[in-house]
């Protein structure tokens, strides 16, 4: 019995060791713009509030720029290639994933949040993720 | 309602005025009657006159929320915009089902419809309690008043501040209505349901905080058990609607984002479901006496921590789901409810709950191969796994302690974990049913399992077969691999063959059982059954997420796009208008096999406050057994350039792949007044030829009148305005047909994920409907039987 607790203690442990390993060389670190130019990942998360006046989508090259204001306050020049999310239009926050192309975040990844209307529960399910 | 002299507003009527402060008063009171019957419970919680008041107030206490929020969706029902909540989350032109939907659309509603189904399924229990309903009575009525007491200060009832003047309260002729993207009917029926799963939650954990402080740690396992299955079922059941939510209008294509919303419903119900096996050990060996007082608080502690998590605004860069930032008081009453809770339930596990496991501490197990040896490793498997996806929902939060901003895990991460306890739990799920609760040597067991392996090996290679053949479905793009944990990577057919083995042994093994232990005892069916909609729900999410399939392309007037072996072409537009809310772009789908279908993705545009209207797509799912072509749409393009152009006279301007030059400005009509036409003629190259075009803007009354140019058969132009000093103008170009983006996904077998839902819950009902109480029988089961599975 005790025996027993011990061998399945040790796995439990090993398991749960195993996992944070994994977390930590999956997680995708959140930067602003001055972190992201130092740091070669391509999955870097640069979240900020979306100056929605920029907004401007290329249809030609499947591109859509527009700017974002970081968590430091600097306002960042963005470049997603990929689909237009749906809710772009409604959305004050988005979470831009890809890495620094000297001044310009390039991104292929977006995460848009909607106003605090969005608030609920409701959506269970739901990165607007749009690989491209 | 009379108008107003002066502003031609409307008064609020005072029924809605004195309904608000009804409704106020009513939570307070809630509050008020559950700490004084804690109170007595307390102090003279011995006496059976002082329980039966207690009892009776903690019901007037629950009754007090059901008034709240039926005076709540009167207030939405009857347009009352001067209350704030219903200002911002109401709408006088929706129907009558979303207004009582948008009670809990946001935060106050919500907490409201937690407290409400809690309150529920307390008075649904309380009397059942027996011996445990002093001190259940007590856990329970402390997580209601902590409930009040968030309501009192994240109040539905607030009136607006700006309806309020020269003490006349108005009432605003609309509210800025419920979030288009919401407007859908699993509003109405997803969130009551995934909420009673919640309430039914502080059943157990009051329960098990009875049973600990009363002293006995058998009884309230009898008591515990048929809830614990009802809130399983209700919760996954939840659960499942979310993720077909999500699926039917979110236009990602998928069930499931392991976003922390869904993460936070998820860990209650894992620990549901390593407690309800926890229950069977006891119930039949008298043994886990203290492993099932710790899991009997967990699906109720993980829940409460999850909503700390999400509301407190610690995730809010990872959320897709974004909560408005919550009432400081309450966050704090939230914070402590939380902190003290779970302080005093571990310290009542770690000084009574233990000692009272060694009281009633029978023989060690038996040595070899026995039931509940599954049964320990599925239960400490399944636990382990709800603390990782614990873990990952804390990752931003744990993270960001060591500095910085913090990491967060996303779907990939989670699916290379998610399999080290998926696979082992299948394969004792499907092997548990075999093993009697004796022991029995590994031979036998082999003996008895032999042609269930094989038959669900058969079975997973012939699936995969057909999934993979071109005939039967769309073909794999080949040379695809998934990511292993530490960086390996492994191809992809073979890792969905084991997953998909795992899910067919789980569903052959308890259908076996389901029939062979049928003519003996009904009692298990309810397990099997579940266990069998478990397996078939993995089967769908796993293959229709695995073997997916997606392309994107533009779709045009009269240039249909071929998206994997789908023609897709453009058919009309259905509904009254761009603003109808009921609009359909209607397409015509050729499908591999000759066969067509129209398609009809809802699109509408809707007023923001702000220049650029707001356009909501819904996606169309052509759903079939073997599989789903699901067409999501993209708000349609019509502009070329990103922004209008500024050209001078005389000048060449290249943007793209489009030339324009401006030759000449013209002038028509009296200068200045209406009636006059400004125009310029211009020579664009487009990939198409070189066009003269002439576009003019005309003064009219109302302002600028531009006229629309044809640029070509596939753009035209128009120009906004004319500089009168210099003549440059502002030109846009646009499609003369709009581009509809389209992501085309192809994904087989998702018919299994609504199969699965339904035989899931109906196993989990069949469940607590077998182990409900009966008054006359008691409920215990002989050594050995094959009832429980």
């Amino acid at each position: 019995m005790i025996r027993g607790s011990i061998v399945s203690g040790a796995i439990a442990l090993i398991a749960v060791a195993a996992v944070l390993v994994t977390f930590s060389n999956g997680g995708s670190p959140y930067v602003t713009m001055s972190q992201a130019k130092k740091m070669k990942d391509d999955h870097l998360h640069l979240a900020g509030d979306l100056l929605k006046e920029t907004v401007t989508p290329d249809v030609l090259h499947h591109t859509l720029h527009f700017k974002l204001r970081d968590t430091d306050g600097a306002v960042v020049s963005v470049v997603y290639q990929g689909e237009v999310p749906a809710n772009m239009t409604e959305a004050t926050k988005v979470v831009a994933i890809g890495h620094a192309d000297g001044d310009i975040f390039s991104s292929d990844k977006l995460l848009v949040k909607c106003p605090s209307k969005y608030e609920e529960q409701p959506k269970a399910g739901a990165p607007t993720y749009k690989a491209s | 309602m009379n108008p107003d002299p002066t502003s031609g507003l409307a008064h609020a009527p005072s029924w809605a005025l004195f309904a608000g402060q009804f409704g106020k008063v009513s939570v307070s009171l809630g509050l008020a009657l559950f700490i004084v019957a804690i109170l007595i419970w307390a102090i003279r919680g011995t006496q059976p006159k002082a329980i039966k008041l207690a009892t009776a107030l903690f019901v007037t206490g629950c009754g007090t929320l059901f008034a709240a929020i039926g005076v709540l969706a009167a207030l939405f029902i009857n347009n009352q915009f001067e209350f704030k909540y219903v200002y911002s989350h109401g709408g006088a032109d929706t129907s009558l089902s979303y207004k009582i939907a948008s009670v809990w659309t946001a935060q106050e509603g919500s907490f409201l419809l937690w407290g409400c189904t809690s309150a529920l399924f307390g008075i649904l229990t309380i009397w059942g309690t027996g011996i445990y309903k002093r001190w259940y009575g007590i856990a329970y009525a402390t997580f209601l008043a902590a409930i009040c007491g968030i309501l009192t200060y994240e109040s539905p009832f607030n009136l607006m501040a700006e309806a309020q003047q020269h003490g006349i309260t108005f009432l605003p002729p609309d509210g800025s209505g419920m979030t288009p993207s919401l407007q859908n009917y699993w509003v109405i029926i997803h969130p009551p349901t995934i909420f009673m799963g919640f309430g039914s939650l502080t059943v157990m954990f009051a329960y098990a905080v009875a049973a600990m402080l009363t002293g006995n740690a058998q009884a309230w396992v009898a008591k515990a058990r048929p809830w614990t299955l009802v809130s399983a079922s209700i919760l996954g059941l939840g659960l499942c609607m979310g993720g077909m939510w999500a699926y039917e209008t979110q236009g990602w294509g998928g069930f499931w984002a392991w976003d922390p919303v869904e993460n936070v419903s998820f860990v209650p119900w894992l620990f549901c479901a390593a407690l309800i096996h926890g229950f069977i050990v006891q119930n039949t060996k008298s043994r886990w006496t203290a492993s099932n007082l710790l899991l009997g608080g967990m699906p109720f502690l993980a829940f409460v921590y999850g909503t700390f998590l999400t509301r407190s605004g610690l995730l809010d860069k990872v959320s897709n789901h974004s909560f408005a930032s919550m009432d400081r008081n309450a966050l704090v009453i939230l914070r402590a409810f939380m902190v003290a809770v779970a302080a005093i339930y571990f310290t009542l596990f770690l000084t009574r709950g233990r000692a009272l496991a060694l009281k009633d501490k029978k023989d060690d197990p038996d040595r070899g191969i026995a039931r509940e040896g599954f049964y320990r490793f599925s239960v400490i498997t399944v636990s382990l796994f709800a603390t990782v996806v614990s873990l990952g929902m804390s990752w931003p939060v744990i993270t960001a302690l060591r500095g910085g901003q913090g990491s967060a895990i996303e779907e990939p991460t989670y699916h290379m974990v998610v399999a080290w306890f998926f696979v082992p739990v299948m394969l004792a799920m499907a092997v548990a049913p075999f093993v009697s609760w004796r022991t029995m040597s590994t031979k036998d067991l082999w003996i008895r399992t032999s042609s269930v392996v094989s038959l669900s090996a058969g079975l997973t290679g012939f699936g995969m077969l057909a999934l993979t053949n071109g005939t039967y479905g769309v073909h794999l793009l080949g040379g695809e691999h998934v990511h292993m944990p530490f960086g390996t990577q492994m191809p992809l057919v073979p890792w969905l063959a084991v997953l998909l083995f795992g899910c067919i042994f789980v569903a052959v093994g308890n259908i076996w059982r389901a029939v062979e232990t049928s003519k003996r005892s009904s009692s298990s069916l309810g397990g099997f059954v579940a266990h069998l909609g478990f397996a078939t729900l993995m089967a769908g999410l796993i293959l229709s997420r695995g073997f997916e399939q997606k392309a994107s392309d533009y779709v045009q007037v009269g240039a249909p796009a071929k998206l994997l072996d789908y023609e897709v072409a453009y058919k009309g537009m259905q509904g009254k208008g761009v603003t109808d809310r009921d609009g359909k772009v209607l397409f015509d789908i050729a499908s591999p096999d000759g066969s067509h279908f129209e398609a009809r993705p809802g699109f509408y545009m809707y007023e923001t406050g702000e220049a650029q209207p707001g356009v909501q797509t819904w996606p169309h799912i052509e759903k079939t057994f073997s599989h789903d072509v699901y067409l999501s749409l993209h708000p349609p393009i019509v502009e070329v350039w990103d922004a209008p152009q500024t050209l001078s006279p005389g000048t060449t301007k290249t943007i793209d792949k489009f030339t324009v030059t401006y030759l000449e400005p013209t002038t028509e009509g009296p200068l200045g007044q209406p009636g006059a036409k400004f125009g310029a003629k211009l020579r664009v190259q487009t990939p198409e030829g070189v066009f003269d075009v002439h576009p003019t803007v005309t003064i009219q009354q109302g302002g600028l009148t531009p006229d629309m140019v044809a640029v070509g058969p596939s753009f035209q132009m128009f120009m906004s305005r004319m500089d009168a000093a210099d003549h440059s103008v502002v030109v846009q170009l646009m499609f003369r047909h709009p581009l509809y983006p389209v992501d085309l996904f192809y994904k087989p077998l998702t018919s299994l994920v609504w199969l699965g839902t339904g035989i899931l819950t109906l196993g989990g009902f069949l469940s607590a409907y077998t182990r409900r109480v009966r008054r006359t029988s008691k409920a215990r089961l002989p050594l050995d039987s094959d009832t429980d599975a």
